[in-house]
């Protein structure tokens, strides 16, 4: 995958987190960026992670992307994701078969 | 309590022969032959004191939960069988073959020191906000030789590797759910189902532990004889569906919702997500722990 090409998810994955916060009223200098932690500095609660992968599908058009991959790691849930991580697990599962 | 057409209470689940089924094993492998006074802690509508009172008739139970809600279940259940004690006093004194029920925190029991010989708690550890505290609580009520057994499904290891799918897929589907409600709503001219922010815990942060780190932790209050395993059981729609609108689930999952409106989401996610995924059960392990109080 091209560095354009990943940008230009990373620009989606973003775009739908803005959305997603849109009115929480958060206090984020600099906005959303690559290293913006879900749960750290947007206060996800566990349906606002749902609803942003939800909202992640319709932007990209892909039912079923196995989140659980991104989110769980050796049969526990991980403590944060970034917009990074999400990038490179759609990156991933974007160009798999 | 009833919401619509969905059953927002934990009962029906409880009663099912899958539920019952999964934790039938763990309470039958208890050594009651020293126990005559029980302490089932967060005993719901009452299934593990049902499954004890089974096997020994004369166990003198005091059952305790936080929800009120379940407390009438029991104390409904209890009372049609004719062995329900009414207060705690008649119970000490006369509580053989009775249970008494008690609305309570599992962190500060209404026992003496030592006064329990067994200490059972039912898929709900996992909730206990301070888990040493709530150990060292059981480890003062039980008698020296006393014993504790619970399980709970929901630790790091609950999930059997390629069923988690199900889980993501379910949430994914209710909260489609919830969108299809909110278009209905704006074609009615009405707004988005409101929803309250702050009322849940933070992502990912379930505070559940795993197997090992359960053993480590019940040691660690004084336990000996430690004994955990982990039992693979079938949950099938049916169960799952039955669940999913259990007030003490949806709060949780879509916190900030009306419960009415979560508890539909979730039901209805459940039919979606099985059959998107054209399966009708997946397993899920159950962790079993007995200790004894040295």
């Amino acid at each position: 995958m091209s560095t354009e090409d990943r940008a230009a998810i990373e620009n989606k994955v973003i775009a739908v987190a803005n959305e997603t916060v849109a009115d929480w009223g958060l206090d984020l200098p600099g906005g959303i960026t690559r290293d913006t932690r879900l749960v750290e500095d947007l206060n996800f609660e566990s349906i606002d992670i749902v609803q942003f992968a939800v909202g992640i599908e319709l932007a990209f058009n892909r039912k079923g992307l196995p989140f659980e991959r991104l989110f769980m790691k050796d049969g526990a849930y991980v403590e944060d994701v970034t917009i990074s991580e999400m990038t490179d697990f759609l990156c991933t599962e974007l160009t798999a078969a | 309590m009833h919401t619509g057409d969905v059953d927002t209470s934990y009962e029906s689940y409880t009663d099912h022969e899958e539920y019952i089924s999964a934790n039938r094993p763990l309470v039958e492998s208890i050594d009651l032959s020293r126990v005559e006074v029980v302490a089932d802690l967060a005993c719901g509508a009452g299934l593990f004191s049902s499954l004890l009172l089974a096997r020994k008739p004369a166990l003198k139970i005091c059952g305790i939960d936080l929800d009120q809600e379940q407390i009438d279940i029991s104390t409904r259940k209890f009372g049609q069988r004719g062995i329900l004690s009414p207060d705690m006093e008649s119970w000490r004194a006369n509580g053989a073959g009775r249970i008494v029920l008690q609305k309570g925190s599992a962190d500060d029991l209404p026992f003496a020191d030592g006064e329990i010989d067994l200490v059972v708690m039912g898929n709900a550890i996992h909730l206990m906000p301070d888990k040493d505290r709530f150990l060292g609580e059981v480890a003062r009520v039980l008698r020296p030789g006393g014993t504790f057994v619970f399980n709970s499904v929901f630790f790091n290891g609950t999930f059997v590797p390629g069923t988690e799918a199900l889980f993501s897929e379910w949430m994914k589907e209710a909260v489609l759910v919830l969108e299809e409600i909110n278009k209905e709503r704006a074609q009615a001219g009405q707004p988005p189902v409101a929803r309250q922010r702050n009322t849940g815990d933070r992502a990912f942060a379930k505070g559940w532990l795993s197997e090992d780190a359960w053993r480590a932790k019940v040691e660690k209050a004084g336990f000996t004889n430690v004994r955990t395993g982990t039992r693979a059981k079938p949950l099938t729609r049916t169960s799952l569906r039955l669940v999913a609108p259990y007030s003490g689930l949806a709060t949780v999952l879509m916190s900030g919702y009306p419960l009415e409106i979560a508890s539909v989401c979730l039901a209805e996610g459940v039919d979606r997500a099985f059959d998107r995924l054209g399966i009708t059960e997946v397993p899920r392990l159950w962790l079993e722990v007995t200790a004894m109080r040295p």
